[in-house]
């Protein structure tokens, strides 16, 4: 067997593991907690011939290694292609591309076209908005619902932070400048951070009501800031130098409440109360690769990886960690919604529930 | 370094020539695609391209400021950069390295010497595969500069290039200089394809300065030597100089605005690369 075979074998194997330890907890996770594993689907076979229905509720859109696709809360596969190209997919849009693309076709879920995005660059798909990441790495449009250009911005750095939600996006550079752009184009604010040797912005996210912007910036002194927007005025509410530094880039994301942010340190996953401003950093090792923004009132779920080993971990609110287990798998993933967990891993997706909140 | 590079910006400015360098190759074997401020895959080349290296390296001493890792699950974006590093040297000054393979060579490395391997070309970044994007920023006075201005000097004798001169009137007639011994006087805008070449390579490149004469007065300038920022879009030399303008002919650049007046005029065009190689176009016109 070649070390490919090996390894999504024991890919497979962890994922069964992993499943099986998270059903028996075997760290106390509080008397009325636990998680019910629903379903296990095979993505590496073929979709049955049958017409999927795009149109229920709750589909979502998977990326694992050279495989996309859609499924719904229930389980089923509705679709799982076989990707050479560069893909982007949420919910309601996909879109398959090569690495020199022009013009580049979008389409909903069950394949139907949606719109074609004039001119070259990367398209990103972010929840319902559309965004083309230009040549050269310092440009971003903001793409219509038509595929025409709403916005442009072109900045004398690279990009290298980017987040946006419902309210507006966030962009962050190489040379330290944080910019956040409302819906139409118009810059609400857009400055350099400082208060490091180097300035740089390594992560950054928006809220979804669009109040709250975070960053984690610099070199040397690295620190995180949390900025309240109101109206066209900004004030950082909060900053925090960190310990150490990272010189990759860093997640950053609020999950959907605006309630709690979550960025990533060079000593872990940092979470910050929003509304109290207590910070606390949990040790994690590696990179972290998403948390459940999509929390409700549940546990926050989160996926690091660190070479080829991935962690997933529960964190009871406000920072508490509950439960960590360890798989090995080329790719993975891990949707939150809720209480529902999607968890990818090499050629299975998972639906793990938590069950026993109030 | 920032001083260094001051004096070249000035010394290729005022003479044409380098006369100290700041920065060395990225690459071993030197064969540019593109060259800063020429049209490159929809936008103004912020730097070099390279095509046919077999390594990336570093062009200075430094640290490493940061790198990005082309975007492979569902968090993140698509930067166009790819695979990249991004190295932060004296005084401000940093250097980009896109469209790498992996990053695999900078696992925990900050400190990096001149001419230091960094990882082999790639096909993460938007554009060619195996194509090296290299950018030089001035991060304190937030400009994107001309890496030519600061690296070794390229053998070149060939010279620019200039075809298809035209001027197009506030009512849209286009007329080609060459051809028409008259036009009506009025502004014009007046458009060129120029391009450069160099020894070693087949590729059209941008030149380093593009001068406009009228009856022997320098009447407008283009240096390609930075980009600034204004209101979130980049320009080259001056704020007339955005994409939309510079290249909104197809085939042409746009190099300014003319106004002519009445009588004979000489219009002259002065195109010259870094390596000092020069070439010149004269046409006589009568304005009416």
């Amino acid at each position: 067997m070649n070390i490919k075979g090996n390894l999504k074998y024991i890919g497979t194997l962890s994922l069964i593991f992993l499943i099986i330890y998270m059903f028996l907890a075997a760290i106390p996770m509080g008397p009325d907690l636990f998680f019910e594993p629903v379903w296990t689907q095979d993505i590496s076979g073929p979709v049955p011939a049958v017409p999927s229905d795009f149109t229920k509720k709750g589909i979502e859109a998977f990326i694992l290694g050279d495989k996309f696709g859609y499924f719904t809360p229930e389980g089923t596969i509705l679709s799982s292609k076989s990707i050479e190209n560069r893909v982007s997919a949420t919910p309601s849009a996909w879109t398959v591309y090569p690495p020199n693309t022009f013009n580049t076709p979008v389409f909903f879920p069950d394949g139907s076209p949606k719109m074609t995005v004039q001119g070259s660059g990367f398209v990103f798909l972010d929840d319902t908005r559309t965004y083309l990441f230009l040549p050269g790495g310092d440009g971003v449009s903001r793409i219509s619902d038509t595929g025409t250009v709403v916005w442009k911005r072109e900045h004398t750095a690279p990009i290298s932070a980017f987040n946006s939600s419902d309210a507006g996006t966030v962009i962050g550079y190489a040379d330290g400048q944080l910019s956040c752009i409302a819906n139409d184009g118009t810059e609400q604010f857009s400055f350099y951070p400082g208060g490091s040797d180097n300035q740089v912005i390594l992560g950054s996210a928006i809220s979804r009501d669009g109040t709250l912007v975070a960053c984690v910036s610099g070199i040397d002194r690295q620190r995180f800031l949390l900025i309240r927007i109101t109206g066209k005025q900004y004030k950082i509410i909060y900053h925090a130098y960190l310990e150490g530094n990272l010189r990759r880039q860093a997640f950053v994301n609020f999950e959907n409440s605006g309630s709690f942010a979550f960025f990533e340190t060079a000593g872990g996953l940092g979470i910050i109360d929003c509304r109290t401003l207590k910070k606390k950093i949990i040790p994690f090792e590696g990179q972290i690769i998403s948390v459940g923004k999509n929390a409700g009132d549940a546990l926050f779920v989160v996926l690091s990886k660190n070479g080829k080993k991935f962690t997933l971990s529960a964190i009871e609110r406000p920072d508490h960690l509950v439960a960590t287990s360890v798989f090995t798998a080329e790719n993975a993933f891990i949707i939150q919604r809720e209480n529902a967990i999607y968890l990818g891993a090499d050629n299975r997706i998972s639906r793990i529930d938590i069950r026993g909140l109030k | 370094m920032k001083r260094i590079a001051c004096v070249m910006i000035l010394c290729a400015g005022f003479t044409g020539l380098t006369l100290l360098t700041a920065l060395e190759w990225p690459v071993s074997e030197v064969n540019p695609v593109s060259f800063f401020g020429q049209r490159s895959d929809g936008i103004i080349e912020r730097g070099i391209k390279f095509e046919k290296a077999d390594s990336v390296r570093s062009a200075g001493y430094g640290k490493v400021l940061l790198t990005l890792e082309q975007n492979s699950n569902m968090s993140g974006f698509p930067g166009t950069l790819g695979n990249a590093v991004i190295i932060a040297h004296d005084d401000g000054l940093i250097t980009i390295y896109g469209n790498l393979a992996n990053l695999d060579q900078l696992s925990e490395r900050v400190q990096i010497e001149s001419q230091e391997i960094l990882a082999s070309p790639g096909n993460s970044g938007w554009g060619k595969p195996q194509n090296v994007f290299f950018q030089v920023v001035d991060s304190l006075k937030k400009t994107v500069l001309n890496p030519l201005l600061l690296l070794p000097s390229l053998k070149d004798t060939h010279g620019p290039s200039i075809r298809e001169v035209i001027v197009l009137s506030s009512n849209n007639q286009i007329s080609v200089l060459g051809s028409v011994k008259f036009v009506r006087q009025g502004k014009y805008r007046i458009y060129a394809d120029i391009t450069d070449t160099i020894d070693k390579s087949a590729s059209m490149l941008s030149p380093f300065r593009i001068s406009v004469l009228v009856n022997g007065k320098e009447y407008l300038t283009i240096p390609f030597e930075l980009m600034q920022e204004n209101q979130g879009r980049l320009f080259l030399s001056s704020a007339e100089y955005y994409w939309e303008t510079l290249y909104a002919d197809p085939a042409r650049m746009y190099l300014g605005d003319l106004s002519l007046t009445r009588g004979r005029s000489d219009i002259s065009i002065i195109a010259r690369d870094m390596a000092g190689n020069e070439r010149s176009v004269l046409f006589g016109i009568q304005v009416e």
